[in-house]
């Protein structure tokens, strides 16, 4: 079987995948994004309670392997009465892992704003949460994209993951097609080729895209 | 399903001899790591722009591609 047939054969199953593994990583980015802004607001909290949960949760997700943590919702969740759809568990698990990187991110973008900007939102009587809202957030927002692009890739690599609770995507489908055919480097090299296509030509681009519009958008471009 | 004691005592072993196997290929892990590490920024950082050209692709293809799907590449 030459390339060409082997691509004519399976490349519906492969199209299918990536368009799974596309979905996960965007629905697991909107996750992390989400976890992400909580728990880095909420690591910066004076509240010992509110702090120490986030700190906990951070330590958590962070210092467990990925696959136990799927695993762990997928298969181990059912037994306290929480059944997840493979689908929803997938980049639920996906999401609430790289939150917890991405809180790191969070807050340290806000620690990075300039001590004059909050000393003048609070000299022209601004409440905590209007300066947080309108001054700081803006600004760290521009600060902390650079190193989500790197995030947003480990996400999309992340998802690679969900195939081990069976959820259909691109990895699923390569090892699936590899089963039937035996024809390893093939169809491991068609999905790493998809994989990088999709990192470095179509997430890249648009996070440098977004990076320098929102430096335009606060005037630093 | 009940918890049952007798069951997971009967494991322990083999969660403690899998464990070393996770050190083992930690600690492997590292040394490659720091070993490739350098290789691939010395050779990023070569007068031969073809040289480094292709090492810094290479980094780049490694960084963007799962590693799950690297490891099928490489074992199957």
């Amino acid at each position: 079987m030459t390339y060409i047939e082997f691509l004519q054969a399976y490349s519906s199953r492969i199209i299918d995948g990536s368009l799974i593994t596309l979905v996960q990583f965007l629905f697991a980015t909107a996750v992390a994004v989400t976890t992400a802004l909580a728990l880095g607001l909420m690591r910066l909290s004076n509240n010992p309670a509110v702090k120490g949960s986030a700190t906990i949760y951070i330590e958590i997700f962070r210092g467990t392997s990925l696959v136990v943590q799927l695993f762990w919702v997928f298969f181990v969740l059912p037994l306290f009465g929480i059944t997840l759809d493979k689908f929803i568990a997938g980049f639920l698990t996906v999401g609430l892992n790289m939150g917890a990187y991405g809180a790191e991110l969070v807050r340290g973008a806000i620690m990075a704003v300039p001590k004059g900007q909050w000393e003048a939102a609070k000299a022209i009587n601004m409440t905590p949460l209007q300066r947080m809202r309108r001054i700081i957030l803006p600004q760290a927002f521009v600060i902390m994209l650079p190193p989500w692009g790197n995030l947003v890739i480990e996400i999309l690599k992340g998802t690679a993951l969900v195939s081990l609770i069976a959820v259909t995507d691109l990895m699923f489908q390569a090892r699936q097609i590899n089963i039937s055919t035996f024809m390893s480097v093939q169809t491991f090299g068609t999905a790493i080729i998809i994989y990088y296509v999709f990192a470095r030509f179509m997430v890249t681009p648009f996070m440098r895209y977004f990076e320098r519009l929102m430096a335009r958008k606060i005037g630093r471009a | 399903m009940e918890w049952r004691w007798d069951w997971t005592w009967e494991l322990v072993p083999r969660f403690i001899d899998a464990t070393g196997k996770t050190l083992v290929a930690a600690g492997g892990g590292y040394a490659i790591a720091i070993v490739l590490g350098l290789v691939f920024v010395l050779a990023q950082r070569t007068p031969s722009r073809i040289l480094a050209f292709v090492a810094r692709e290479f980094v780049e293809l490694i960084r963007s591609t799962p590693l799950l799907l690297q490891v099928f590449f490489v074992f199957m």
